[in-house]
């Protein structure tokens, strides 16, 4: 027995490393929108689910997304699931973002994530790329893509709809780690 | 014949030979797809050669900006096979890849994925690489990873990861 027990503590570090990655909850933040508002996770309390989304401007991977987004938030937010959409991009300034916003009709906050911080404390890499949190506890309830193809006419899984729809009927998450080509999020050296 | 009639048939032929010349130059360069199991193989099957796989698309301007130095490496690294996947669809090729290929000049084999979802690449590569792009793997000699560079990469570093690879040996 104390033989084991050193050789399964490990044995979990080991895995512990290997599933390292998109950390398992994330902590209340905080950041501006591009209107220069405070919006922090914890105003979404009464929400069912939070649906960050790391978005960009300039990127034109995000950019095939933005009738997406819109169409999501439209679907999604009348069943009380929030939107987020944040941007780290260090070369996007927050006019900018606010310019683009308007352009393309976006309902739902964009946040400028300054210095990339929450980039970081949630490893995003790219753009588009999506983090489903849990609205009170913040646990990631599914990390990833918004479907399986930059163009609409060869999609073959909606990853985040499926995701959204189990977790809104009270269900695990079967689907909870996807990944997608895109844009590089520019972050700050 | 005075000297500035043949200095004209000099031109007129220099010319002339370039027409023919670069054309049969430039037309040597080609974008084919790949499959995934292809591109298992020409990492497995290394010939004795590092390989340094980019990843990469004509819509991502980082991708796009570190080509010329993967040009330097490709012409200065002779033990080194440099090839660049493209994660554009195959119906780009002629409107998008093959023009840029042309006028970059690539010295090496460019393709585009032919896979029957993006999961298959994302199966074969780094479990680390979510898909962001540009991304670069280094093989060793027997087909084994060495190192991955996220994002954008010049160069020095470009040539650093190798030399680990050589310094290994």
């Amino acid at each position: 027995m104390n033989r084991a027990l050193p050789a399964f503590m490990i044995f979990l570090t080991i895995c512990t490393i290997l599933i390292a990655g998109t950390p398992e909850k994330v902590d209340n933040f905080t950041l501006n929108d591009y209107n220069g508002k405070k919006i922090s996770l914890s105003d979404f309390k009464d929400s069912k689910a939070i649906v960050l989304m790391f978005v960009a401007t300039q990127c034109p991977v995000s950019n095939a997304y933005n009738e997406r987004y819109n169409k999501l938030f439209e679907d999604y937010s009348a069943k009380n699931v929030a939107f987020v959409g944040i941007n780290s991009n260090k070369q996007e300034s927050v006019e900018e973002i606010k310019q683009h916003a308007a352009e393309h009709g976006f309902k739902f906050p964009i946040l400028k994530d300054i210095n990339n911080i929450i980039a970081d404390k949630l490893d995003a890499q790219r753009t588009p790329e999506i983090f489903v949190v849990h609205p009170t506890t913040y646990e990631i309830l599914y990390h990833g893509r918004i479907d399986d193809s930059q163009r609409e006419s060869l999609i073959k899984t909606n990853d985040l709809r499926a995701a959204l729809d189990e977790i809104l009927a009270g269900k695990p998450v079967t689907v909870k780690e996807t990944k997608a080509f895109g844009c590089t999020i520019k972050r700050v050296k | 014949m005075n000297f500035h009639n043949l200095q004209r048939r000099t031109l007129f032929g220099v010319l002339v030979s370039l027409h023919i010349i670069l054309p049969i130059t430039l037309s040597s360069q080609t974008v084919e797809t790949i499959t995934k199991e292809s591109l298992r193989t020409m990492i497995d099957q290394r010939q004795g050669n590092i390989l340094l796989l980019n990843i990469w698309a004509t819509w991502c301007k980082p991708c796009v900006e570190e080509f010329p130095d993967l040009i330097r490496i490709s012409k200065e690294l002779k033990n080194v096979e440099v090839i660049a996947v493209s994660v554009d669809y195959p119906d780009e090729i002629e409107e998008k890849i093959l023009p840029f290929v042309k006028k970059m000049n690539v010295p090496f084999k460019v393709y585009v994925t032919d896979f029957n979802s993006q999961d298959e690449l994302f199966q074969l590569l780094d479990s680390e690489w979510s898909g962001e792009v540009p991304a670069t793997f280094v093989f060793n000699s027997n087909g084994k990873q060495t190192a991955f560079l996220r994002g954008k990469h010049s160069y020095n570093e470009f040539k650093h990861a190798i030399e680990e690879v050589t310094n290994k040996r």
